[in-house]
């Protein structure tokens, strides 16, 4: 018998735990064949970065105009990237002031996809008033389903600290209405999930493929056949299950013969703690990037932490008060400097990805290039609540569509916390990404009521 | 700023007909219809605080059901349904993407699977199957296979633990499907590989991950709101689930082949003798757990380093063996959930509690009373380094009195640190909260309980000064015809909490919820309120009021979702 290989976890390998069969040598070819995409024809991604409990203020704030701006310190990390980097103020999210009301933090339900949320009982916690979940699939979902097929993976939702609560506070991407897809925040499985596969020899992958596809096979047969005779709801329900089922079946199918080169595996064990977040973070993105290099998938979001939670930052505060409660301050109080420190971290994390996607040479430029990295959070002010004047970064150029390096202003910063402060919704947001994204058709992206304007054409130069 | 008004009087105009509504009532209106209740809301928006159905309606001769949808396995259901089917007790569901919830229920009752829930289904079934066949398949290997047949064996497997593992007669093109994939495997790697892949295909199956109710009949084109009867294995596993969160047993399944499950003297044959089962009392533990949201002490951090995954676990142990003591005991009442003082403590635990001995212990008279006064419930209702009498307050309104207390409106100062600082008591802080009507309306039904309880500092130990100042515990709790009434002290609060009779109408409505995963207003109120109204008559006897569930019309039926 060859011992298996350790590093890789055991559900994984339980297809083949009776096989004796032993691990074959990681391939180190690209799955993803640069040499032929050369002349600007590789693939646009969109990739949002999510940071709870946010507050636009005097220290993330840039200044001056256009291609002519400063940042601020606490974006000190993103000056390598200034010249690829559009940062947008004055922008609401406009849909948690409808109805179902909603409040501050409970801003993920209508985010990044301009829509009401449901009512319902399923978001019952402290300070948030009862509904459902979000009521239409967010931009990430939205773009991964035209994309459905091109890639493995219609999408990648990764979590760093994200709670293990399910709740809006937990959820910032909608498949469909009622259907938060989830972050995983577990930096072995989601190495797992990537690249296990595609690190087996062909015997093996061979005898594991049977055995996964003969066991969907039964699973979806027996749901099919089922399914006749249910009712409409648990029939949209089953189809879900379904659908998930036979994107699995595609990607299991498509590993067949397919090589890349993956990330080193993070250590079975590795602590998902909130002391161990720099490290989780930098796994996450280490993954995210080898996934993206491989084409296994173009979309993602990455989900830091919680809203009205988060770590205390025990890595960079010597007083660490936990981040929600630091976002309560007044910018005039002492704590004040710490809630800035957190800021300037997730920036910081942002920051490191752009340089991750920066350093991938795709045609004449690199893949962040390609892409468009959205930064963002659900409110503009956490100590109000409130969800206006929402930070808004594009790390990269989605293939020429925008046109970086500019500091644009939508409204009046000194009344952003008004309704009539003259800013922008969140739908033109979205509803830019979708063009970005080469689907100029779109154009109502969540209420209607609120897209009236349009995109956001300032951002196309 | 219009946005900014409707948002301030909806939080004030809320908590002043809060008291009047209930929790779950008004959450069903909301979600009942989801077309109207979005129109209504308009503008005004204070159509979601409306309290003015609780209660039943005119007449409640024929109790409505209300509508649900196949519900997915929670992780604790399908750890325990694959320990009673394969004698397997690996807990890999922990890792699995958490439950939804309904109210403090896990229910998975809403959003459909996320794709990388089914993942980790399949990942969990090639795992689960491989160490069956590990172990032989230990004592479900039919006989048969002892005759050297391969393909005999396959036949008697298939038709011995599928119809376990689907909790049902299975169909003949299931039986082919299995055997498919029994002969997928033999082809592989021989008769115990084919045996592996039945029992992975099983535990991939949406027969086996969800629970699945169509009475027997075709509902595909059934109108909203269509009643019927559920078949004798539906019912198994819904008593099944409700009492045992897990599949059924030889027994049920034997009544259901029987089709001895339809009589009230047969469903109460077997709630009560299923309550006898250990399995009942782990579940009914894991309701109390989940019902004061103890259940979140392994996420919760702390700052004092004491707070150890360790003592996390001993401090919902001890809720546990608490409830489940008393709910299951022949007479325990819920006013003994909000008075006892015996307590199972570890070292960790016992020092939190100022106590030299560990195992069963007495707490203190003068400062322990009930679940409520217990470490797990304070240090999940408190902040990292501090207590809080606001979400402690919160939790006692929301989850032992079913009222619901909306959230702080939009664009009001939310700078209020809760904790004591040098210059000022936590109490004087807080009035803040008391003067700013827009926070006054709301604040008013959680602080003031909350004072009772700062006795507790953030993991529960008893203490009389709160930094520099001494604690001062006088609270103040409406009795039922809304009149405050102040009160001293967390001993006095679970006194007036366990003599008052709104708890013991929660309590019936919590124990709805739980059992049905759905909310117990709408087409349920008439069910809840027969419920409620035996327990008030009963003074609040638990095993009882868990046996009424299993004998009510909803039990044993199905309404399609309106």
């Amino acid at each position: 018998m060859t011992p298996l290989l350790s590093k890789l976890r055991m559900n994984r390998r339980a297809f083949l735990a009776s096989a004796g069969l032993g691990a074959g040598m990681l391939s180190l070819a690209p799955l993803f064949n640069r040499d032929a995409e050369a002349g600007g024809l590789f693939p646009k991604r969109l990739i949002i970065v999510y940071v709870p409990n946010w507050t636009t203020d005097e220290f993330t704030t840039c200044t001056g105009a256009g291609a002519d701006y400063q940042l601020p310190s606490a974006f000190a990390a993103l000056e390598p990237h200034k010249s690829k980097l559009l940062v947008v103020e004055g922008v609401d999210n406009q849909a948690v002031y409808g109805n179902p009301p909603c409040r501050g933090h409970q801003g993920t339900l209508t985010l990044l996809n301009g829509a009401h949320a449901l009512p319902g009982n399923i978001n019952v916690e402290g300070n948030d008033l009862p509904t459902g979940w979000a009521s239409q699939a967010t931009i990430d979902q939205f773009v991964a389903s035209a994309w459905e097929g091109t890639t493995p993976f219609r999408s990648l939702e990764l979590g760093v600290g994200v709670s293990n609560q399910v709740s809006h506070r937990t959820r910032i991407s909608y498949n469909a209405p009622d259907s938060p897809v989830p972050p995983d925040n577990d930096v072995v499985s989601v190495w797992d999930r990537l690249f296990a596969d595609l690190s087996l020899d062909p015997t093996e992958a061979q005898y594991q493929r049977e055995a996964q596809l003969g066991t969907l096979g039964m699973a979806s047969k027996q749901a099919s056949r089922m399914m006749t005779s249910l009712p409409a709801d648990d029939r949209e329900k089953l189809q879900a299950h379904l659908d998930h089922v036979a994107n699995i079946e595609n990607r299991i199918i498509a590993s067949a013969g397919a090589v890349c080169d993956p990330t080193l595996a993070p250590p079975e064990g590795t602590s998902l703690g909130a002391g161990n977040t720099p490290d989780l973070a930098n796994l996450q993105l280490d993954m995210l990037t080898a996934a993206l290099s491989c084409d296994l998938t173009r979309v993602a979001t990455v989900m830091f932490n919680t809203e009205t939670g988060g770590p205390d930052f025990d890595w960079i505060l010597d007083d660490p008060e936990g981040l929600h409660s630091l976002s309560h301050y007044f910018p005039a109080d002492a704590q004040y400097a710490s809630y800035t420190a957190c800021r300037t971290w997730y920036i910081e994390q942002y920051a490191a990805l752009l340089s991750r996607l920066d350093a991938i040479p795709e045609g004449d430029g690199t893949m962040l290039d390609n892409c468009a990295v959205l930064f963002t959070s659900a409110m503009g002010n956490s100590w109000n609540h409130n969800n206006r004047g929402i930070p808004v970064l594009i790390g990269g150029s989605a293939g020429g569509y925008f046109d970086p390096g500019r500091f644009i202003r939508y409204g009046d910063y000194d009344n952003t916390s008004s309704a009539d402060h003259g800013g922008r919704t969140n739908n033109s947001l979205l509803l830019s990404l979708a063009h970005a994204m080469d689907m100029p058709e779109v154009d109502v992206f969540g209420e209607p009521e609120y897209c009236t304007e349009g995109p956001l054409d300032e951002l196309q130069g | 700023m219009r946005g900014v008004i409707a948002a301030a009087l909806l939080c004030a105009s809320g908590c002043y007909s809060g008291l009047a509504g209930d929790a779950d009532t008004r959450a069903t209106a909301a979600g009942d219809g989801q077309d109207d209740a979005g129109d209504d809301a308009a503008e005004g928006g204070d159509d979601g605080q409306d309290g003015g159905d609780d209660g039943p309606s005119a007449s409640c001769d024929e109790p409505g059901i209300g509508g649900s949808t196949m519900v997915r396995l929670t992780r604790g259901e399908y750890d325990n349904a694959v320990r009673d089917l394969l004698d397997l007790d690996l807990g890999l569901a922990t890792s699995f993407t958490a439950d939804e919830k309904i109210g403090p229920f896990d229910a998975n009752a809403v959003a459909p699977a996320s794709e990388l829930a089914v993942e980790q289904y399949l990942d969990a079934a090639g795992e689960l199957a491989a160490a069956s066949r590990a172990e032989a398949f230990g004592a479900h290997l039919p006989n048969t296979c002892a005759g050297g047949n391969d393909t005999e064996c396959g036949e008697a497997f298939v038709t011995s633990f599928l119809p376990r593992a689907f909790r049902r007669p299975i169909t003949e093109a299931e039986r082919a499907d299995a055997i498919e994939i029994f002969e997928l495997g033999v082809e592989q790697d021989g008769r115990d590989r084919g045996l592996e892949l039945v029992i992975a295909g099983a535990l991939a199956s949406p027969a086996f991950l969800y629970k699945i109710e169509r009475g027997g009949v075709d509902l595909s084109d059934a109108e909203a709101g269509t009643i019927v009867p559920l078949t004798s294995y539906e019912i198994a596993s819904r008593l099944s689930f409700y009492l045992w969160q897990s599949m059924p047993d030889d027994v049920l399944f034997e009544a259901a082949a029987a089709d001895a499950l339809s009589t009230p003297e047969q469903l109460e044959a077997q709630a009560r003798r299923m309550l006898d089962d250990d399995r009942a009392r782990a579940a009914i533990a894991d309701f109390h757990l989940q019902w004061l949201g103890v259940d979140a002490l392994p996420e919760l951090e702390k700052q004092d380093a004491i707070y150890t995954p360790e003592l996390a676990q001993a401090m919902m142990h001890e809720i546990e063996e608490a409830s489940a003591t008393i709910a299951l005991g022949a007479s325990g009442k819920v006013s003994d959930l909000l008075l006892s003082r015996t307590a199972t403590v570890d070292a960790a635990l016992a020092d939190i509690y100022g106590a030299e001995q560990t195992g069963q212990i007495e707490l203190p008279a003068d400062q322990r009373a009930g679940l409520i006064t217990r470490a797990g419930f304070i240090a999940a209702t408190s902040h990292p380094n501090a207590s809080s009498p606001t979400l402690r307050g919160q939790a006692v309104r929301e989850q032992v009195l079913c009222q619901i207390v909306p959230p702080p409106p939009n664009e009001v100062d939310n700078t209020l640190p809760e904790g004591a600082s040098e210059d000022m008591p936590v109490k004087e802080r807080l009035e803040e909260h008391q003067e700013n009507p827009s926070c006054a309306g709301c604040h008013k039904l959680m602080d003031p309980i909350g004072f009772g309880l700062e006795n507790y500092d953030e993991l529960g130990r008893w203490r009389t000064m709160d930094g520099p100042f001494e604690v001062d515990p006088v609270g103040e709790l409406e009795d039922i015809d809304a009149n405050d009434i102040p009160f001293s002290g967390p001993v006095e609060l679970s006194e007036r909490l366990a003599a008052d009779e709104r708890v013991v109408d929660c309590y019936a409505r919590q124990a709805f919820q739980y059992a049905f995963r759905r909310p117990s207003g709408g087409e349920d109120q008439c069910t809840v309120a027969t419920l409620s109204d035996d327990f008030v008559e009963s003074e609040g006897a638990i095993r009882e009021l868990l046996v009424q569930v299993v004998l009510q019309d909803a039990f044993t039926h199905r309404a399609t979702p309106e």
